[in-house]
């Protein structure tokens, strides 16, 4: 059994212990003066006197700081943490739940997150974008719960880069951390609005719509608000459709069309087995296809990438292959952009990639996603660990009981305390009269 | 009849009249009227001094002067009559340690100062009066009922505003007498110890000294509970006190110095009597001259 204090710096108030004894020792009250007809009898008493005025009122003295006392450890908070209530503790799960803001279920993750609420004794919702940007914000949120297991569970569609897994590292090691994959669907329709800022640093958006035909043909259109119409036209064949909207998530996500150049470029996704989109390259005007960034996609293995290229700009890789992590590399070679699987992706997968080889293609392989992995189940297996069971009672605490006892006390101290320094002011004054 | 309601109350005679009052206390303590201080009829030595030129050759101190080189004669007085001398203490104490239903020190002092210079004066005695007020008290020792109103006039008109300590005013007094004296002196008695080492100086050189010490409630114990200020009559100086805490304190260190003064006003020609001032004034003077007549001679 070991005594705890839920805030623990209102012990500092022991100082004000001080207040009453330097009243009782110097404090003085009001005095008549009465003449006497010597101080010689007075001055033979002084080394008596001066004890007595230490001790003035003692017993008064000692409730005062009894009373000042309580008060203060009250205000402290102690926590007696038994064994049953350590055990009582370790029961139950407060949980902050952070959504990955930027992935397109959100529907679905917001279900998710719901159903994460269920079982814990409080939880906290943090929608983020990335989901390290919620950790910061989700920890703090816990350090202020009653005491519990603690853990973080994070929402998100599982792509390559929506987290990093030094998270792990940065959150302190009793809060337990969860991954809640919700696998992304592919919307009929999609619309959404894109923010971005122009070279003056006035800020632009336009809304890019996408919709998918009935034949497996998606395109794209851009309803400008203050942008120019970038058409994109994105074709496969209707056995890739799971592959090319995740492209199509990954191209969006990045927010390329709102870029302004040399960063802000149109991109022409080629697809092997698909026919290349020269038809939207040619409805491009020239100012846009001087712009034009082909990108190519491989979404084979190994050294079929190199052999089905791009048929109208044979690819001849004379960089070495970067290494993107997750199994995945890219390659730039003149305006086009390679990127090899070693495996057979998943949808997740693919956008997750094509977001990082988007980054390499047009320089900014800084972004913060280009380190993350995704949630596969090595990543998960690595990155997930349990709840700390021995919660320690840390937090403003939601058991205040043990400090009830004591502002009883200081209660029924005052009472006393008014009284007793009534009595006695009255048994002063009632003998002052009487002896004058 | 006022005397016994002023003995009663003898604050209220100084204000009215002092000369009945002491009159009055006279009246009553005359049974018991003091012992002269000088029995028997011839002259007495008074003292030695150096021969001046017409002294008769009979009053030289051959034994004295065999032992230097000069002649010395003995001083004699005529004892038919006593010479008293009254001292009053005015130092500011005598003003204070009242309480209610008692009379002042200074009040006390007076009515008896008053009744005893009465008592001595119509007996045939010649009475003078010392105070050391600003400026002095001194009325030289005589008879006579006339001189008795001049100092009760006197004695009424005392006020105990002053500083003097009793024992410089006793000093002070003694140089004024020629011839020994009885010597009567009224004080409190909250002075140093030289208060009662000059009286006995006094008795030892050929005085009869009587020292009547007044007592007030509150030279006893503090008349007052609680946090006071105390002040000291005397000095001014001011002291706060817990008055609950240093009761019992204050008590014992008065009684001590009761107890030391006492022992201190013992010797030849000395006698000390106290008089509270919280209890009838008659009965305990009448006591006291009583017991001083049947006091042996010295």
């Amino acid at each position: 059994m070991t005594l705890q204090w839920l805030t623990p710096w209102a012990l500092a108030g022991l100082a004000l212990l001080a207040v009453p004894i330097a009243i009782h020792l110097v404090g003085r009250p009001p005095r008549r003066r009465v003449v006497v007809p010597s101080l010689r009898p007075v001055a033979a008493t002084v080394p008596r006197l001066a004890r007595r005025r230490a001790v003035r009122d003692p017993w008064l003295l000692a409730l005062r700081l009894g009373l000042l006392g309580a008060a203060v450890v009250a205000a402290a908070g102690p926590l007696v943490v038994s064994a049953s209530r350590r055990a009582g503790w370790a029961s139950r799960v407060v949980r902050a739940i952070v959504v990955d803001g930027g992935a397109a279920a959100r529907g679905a993750l917001e279900a998710r997150a719901t159903a994460a609420r269920d079982g814990a004794l409080a939880s906290e919702v943090v929608v983020a974008e990335p989901l390290d940007a919620g950790v910061g914000r989700a920890v703090a949120w816990l350090a202020q719960q009653p005491p519990a297991r603690r853990e973080i569970v994070f929402v998100g569609d599982g792509r390559w880069g929506s987290l990093s897994p030094t998270v792990r590292d940065v959150v302190p090691a009793a809060i337990g951390l969860r991954l809640a994959r919700v696998e992304p669907t592919t919307p009929a329709a999609d619309s959404r609005l894109w923010r971005g800022a122009d070279s003056d640093g006035r800020p632009r958006a336009a809304r890019v719509a996408v919709a998918t035909t009935a034949d497996g043909r998606t395109s794209t259109t851009t309803t400008p608000v203050e942008l120019p119409v970038i058409p994109l036209t994105l074709e496969s064949a209707g056995a890739d459709r799971a592959w090319l909207a995740a492209v199509r998530e990954a191209v969006l996500g990045e927010g390329w069309f709102l870029r302004e150049p040399p960063t802000w470029q149109a991109i022409a996704l080629r697809w092997p087995g698909a026919p290349v989109a020269d038809e939207a390259l040619r409805a491009l005007d020239d100012a846009d296809r001087s712009r034009l960034v082909p990108l190519a996609v491989a979404m084979l293995d190994g050294a079929a990438a190199e052999a089905t290229a791009v048929p109208t700009a044979p690819i001849a890789p004379t960089a070495p292959w970067s290494a993107l992590g997750g199994g995945l590399s890219a390659v730039r070679t003149g305006e086009s952009l390679i990127v090899r699987f070693e495996a057979a992706p998943t949808p997740a997968t693919v956008e997750s990639a094509v977001r990082a080889a988007l980054a390499v293609a047009v320089g900014q392989d800084d972004t913060p996603r280009a380190d993350g992995g995704a949630w596969d189940a090595a990543f998960v297996a690595a990155f997930e660990r349990p709840a700390d069971a021995a919660a320690d009672g840390t937090g403003t605490g939601d058991e205040p009981r043990d400090a009830r006892w004591l502002w009883l006390v200081v209660a029924v101290g005052v009472i006393v305390e008014s009284t007793a320094r009534r009595r006695i002011d009255t048994g002063r004054g009632a003998a002052a009269e009487g002896a004058s | 009849m006022a005397g016994p309601d002023l003995q009663r109350r003898p604050e209220l005679a100084a204000v009215r009249d002092l000369d009945v009052a002491a009159r009055a206390l006279a009246a009553g303590l005359r049974h018991g009227r003091h012992r002269a201080p000088l029995l028997g009829a011839g002259p007495e030595v008074w003292g030695v001094r150096l021969y001046r030129q017409g002294d008769d050759t009979a009053q030289v101190d051959w034994k004295r002067s065999a032992r230097g080189d000069r002649l010395y004669s003995r001083e004699r007085v005529d004892a038919s009559q006593t010479q008293a001398l009254v001292v009053v203490d005015t130092s500011r104490s005598m003003a204070v340690g009242h309480d209610a239903g008692a009379p002042s020190k200074m009040d006390v002092a007076r009515v008896t100062a008053a009744a005893l210079a009465t008592l001595l004066i119509e007996q045939g005695d010649t009475v003078g009066l010392f105070a050391p007020t600003s400026p002095l008290t001194w009325i030289p020792p005589a008879g006579g009922a006339h001189h008795g109103h001049v100092l009760v006039d006197a004695l009424a008109g005392l006020e105990a505003e002053g500083a003097v300590a009793p024992s410089h005013a006793l000093t002070t007094a003694l140089a004024h007498l020629r011839r020994p004296s009885l010597v009567l002196v009224i004080s409190d008695g909250w002075d140093d110890a030289a208060y009662a080492e000059t009286a006995r100086r006094a008795a030892a050189s050929g005085h009869d000294v009587a020292v009547v010490t007044l007592v007030s409630p509150g030279d006893r114990a503090l008349t007052t509970l609680g946090a006071v200020e105390l002040e000291d009559a005397e000095t001014g100086e001011v002291v706060a006190v817990d008055a609950d805490a240093l009761a019992s304190g204050f008590a014992a260190a008065a009684a001590a110095h009761g107890a030391a003064l006492d022992r201190g006003l013992r010797g030849p020609r000395l006698d000390a009597v106290r008089i509270e001032t919280a209890a009838p004034l008659a009965p305990q003077l009448r006591r006291w001259l009583v017991a001083r007549a049947a006091r042996p001679a010295a």
